[in-house]
């Protein structure tokens, strides 16, 4: 244990990991007071509030709206809606609605846009003002139209060509396999730390690679090794203690740097709102879950794509006794590929390129797109995919690693 | 025992140890030799740092790679460049090299606080060691060696980098170290060694020329060493035909002590040979290089 506490402090305490621990905790806050003051609310006589009160106020419009959202409610919403709009003192001069008469609509602007996405045509149309030219006895079968939407866009020529007929079928299958009526309250702070997430986790492990380079390479930097490996357990047991530091350190600095953040937001925005389906907001998604289930299982996605970064940061550092070479080669791994998906369009290269550790911050962005893996006819998430795959390579670095630094001749 | 078996090592073509036989008991060795005369290498290889290209090195009749951590729990080195942790302090990096040294606790606690007051740092305890002084590094890298009471101390050029009065001391510290263990120390310092060893060996280009006691060594060079008042012409005459060890200006001329079989002028003198005198014998080129 002894050694494993100085293998952390060594890493903890290089210049470039206090700096860089340091730029992460400024990210993870700066993130979320952009976040927090980024959201406004809209007070009755027209002007703006920000902050923490701003998310106070809107939660407490939102909240006569919570619960089930059966057709009653949908007929409700496009009433209060068409009120709404037919209002003269709600009508600005330029014809739509005024500043006054929207601080009267963001109450149940969730449900509205939920309505606005069930009643377009297709998937490529979006019109803000769908609702306002609906009914309240529209909202009969207002869950059924999900299905006529989606198999109109699985038809047309260009999904057929990007997707195969068994991703196809799994689209269909998951997208519309959605308990109905969804379940609706204010959830504001799931939204934001979701959303937040990407650039977050980002940042972590970029840092976390930062920190973990210099695990193995210090001590060839320092001239240390020649001690180090002349001690009875430099070889084995310290080589271990390395690595389990390197794992530890990051593991801490990974979920410290997401509870930060998460937990500075949720606290702004409260925690109201983690049973409240994905699919309510996302209209495409293929994952029934919760909004907290979301945001675990980005965490989780991310947690293991850092331990991968870390797995593959700690041997580089043992392969090239280099912190600078590691910090290149770990920030090139997960740009480059990054870059290079933006850049291809053929569909098979751009599934192996999000293969790469990158693929395993794109969380977020899986909840919303069609990224699938198949394998023969068996279709597969990305979470299905990436997360054993690195688990996999994570656990394979450990022994090149081990071995690879054993085996240096100080 | 420390057995050096016919040890050598090549890197590529180059021999950096060239079939080294040694049999070290209880005492102190000093390893005298030019820079690049393979003394580092050596030393590495008893040290389990590099392995052997032929040869074999046992401790206790034990191959010393086979043993592994059995043999380096009772080893204690110092390397020439000491690299030491910037943002420990003095305490916790003698903490840690103890730990790596699988001592426990309490115990490394114990030793850590004993050796900071042999070396004079127990002061300096609580500091970190990237703000300590040459001298100090130094004795920290001392105390890190001896931590666990090792049966084999390798210390190569310890002193280097150290000021007069900071080799005294270090000296003062080997020696009283020194009982009850083999301390092999390289150097290219002849003071350092000349005092405190028991049995000099002399190393030039990977092999070791010749080994013994200062006395004996002095011997080998015995009726060869002169000293001669000269003119300046005389003496740059000298010093192109003669290895020099010493060149002094006095009243007269210049007083030169070289090294030669024969008689070098009319008013030389033979006198008693010393260990730098056999050291200039062995590396005087080399040493002029330098």
């Amino acid at each position: 244990m002894t050694i494993l506490k100085f293998e952390i402090k060594k890493m903890l305490c290089a210049k470039t990991s206090i700096a860089a621990i340091g730029f992460l905790i400024l990210l993870a806050v700066g993130l979320c007071i952009g976040y927090i003051y980024g959201g406004y609310y809209v007070q009755e006589d027209g002007s703006k509030i920000r902050g923490i009160k701003a998310a106070v106020k809107m939660q407490e419009a939102k909240e006569p709206w919570e619960g089930m959202v059966t057709e009653e409610v949908v007929a409700r919403v496009i009433e209060e809606n068409n009120k709404l709009h037919a209002n003269p003192s709600y009508i600005g001069t330029d014809g739509w609605l005024s500043d006054e008469g929207y601080s009267r609509q963001q109450g149940f602007e969730d449900l509205r846009n939920l309505i606005n996405v069930t009643y377009r045509k297709s998937f490529s149309d979006y019109d803000y003002y769908t609702c306002d030219r609906l009914s309240p006895d529209d909202a009969t079968g207002f869950y059924d139209k999900k299905e006529a939407v989606f198999d109109e866009w699985l038809e047309r020529e260009e999904v057929i060509q990007t997707f195969s007929d068994e991703k196809r079928a799994y689209i269909r299958e998951h997208a519309l396999n959605v308990e109905t009526p969804y379940y609706y309250e204010y959830y504001d702070g799931w939204k934001k730390v979701k959303e937040m997430n990407l650039t977050l986790v980002f940042g972590t492990v970029i840092v976390i690679c930062i920190v973990l380079a210099g695990n193995f390479s210090a001590e060839c930097q320092t001239k240390a090794d020649a001690i180090y490996f002349s001690t009875c357990l430099g070889k084995k047991t310290g080589n271990k203690m390395k690595i389990a530091a390197g794992f530890i350190l990051a593991t801490v600095i990974y979920w410290g740097t997401m509870l930060l953040g998460s937990g500075i937001l949720l606290l702004a925005y409260s925690t109201s709102g983690g049973t409240v389906p994905v699919q309510l907001e996302f209209y495409k998604g293929l994952y029934s879950l919760t909004q907290a289930q979301a945001w675990i299982l980005i965490l989780l996605l991310g947690y293991i794509g850092c331990m991968s970064m870390s797995g593959l940061t700690m041997l580089m550092s043992s392969k090239f006794k280099s912190s600078f070479v590691a910090i290149i080669l770990a920030f090139l791994i997960i740009m480059v590929p990054a870059i290079a998906t933006q850049s291809v369009y053929n569909s098979f290269w751009k599934d192996v390129l999000s293969l790469f550790p990158h693929g395993t911050i794109m969380g977020y962005d899986y909840l919303t797109t069609y990224v699938l893996y198949q394998f023969g006819g068996r279709v597969y998430s990305p979470f299905e995919i990436l997360m054993p795959l690195h688990v996999l390579f994570t656990i394979v670095t450990i022994p090149i690693t081990y071995y690879s630094f054993q085996k240096y001749k100080a | 025992m420390l057995e050096i078996d016919g040890v050598s090592k090549k890197f590529g073509d180059f021999y950096a140890v060239e079939h080294v036989h040694l049999q070290l008991e209880k005492g102190v060795y000093g390893l005298l030799g030019a820079n690049g005369a393979g003394k580092t290498t050596l030393m590495r290889m008893i040290c389990t740092l590099l392995n052997p290209t032929e040869g074999e090195i046992r401790y206790e009749g034990a191959p010393v790679l086979k043993a592994g951590e059995g043999y380096r729990k009772v080893l204690g080195y110092l390397p020439q460049d000491f690299g030491y942790y910037p943002q420990f302090s003095a305490e916790e990096y003698l903490l840690y090299i103890a730990a790596l040294k699988g001592m426990k606790g309490n115990y490394a606690k114990a030793r850590t606080r004993e050796l900071l007051q042999l070396v004079s740092l127990e002061k300096a305890g609580k500091k970190k060691v990237k703000n300590f002084s040459g001298g100090m590094k130094r004795r920290l890298g001392i105390a890190q060696a001896v931590l666990n009471d090792p049966e084999i101390l390798v210390l190569d050029e310890p002193t280097a980098g150290l000021d007069p009065k900071e080799r005294i001391r270090f000296r003062n510290l080997i020696s009283e170290m020194a009982e009850e263990r083999i301390v092999l120390l390289s150097t290219h310092i002849v003071s350092d060694v000349e005092n405190i060893a028991n049995k000099i060996l002399i190393m030039k280009n990977g092999k070791i020329q010749t080994a013994g006691g200062v006395e004996r060594l002095t011997g080998e060079l015995e009726g060869m060493v002169w000293k001669c008042l000269m003119t300046h012409e005389e003496a740059a005459y000298a010093e192109e035909h003669y290895t020099v060890c010493n060149r002094k200006k006095e009243e007269g001329g210049i007083m030169l002590t070289l090294i030669s079989k024969e008689k070098p002028a009319v008013n030389a003198k033979v006198v008693m040979p010393s260990l730098e005198d056999v050291y200039m014998y062995y590396f005087g080129e080399e040493a002029e290089e330098e």
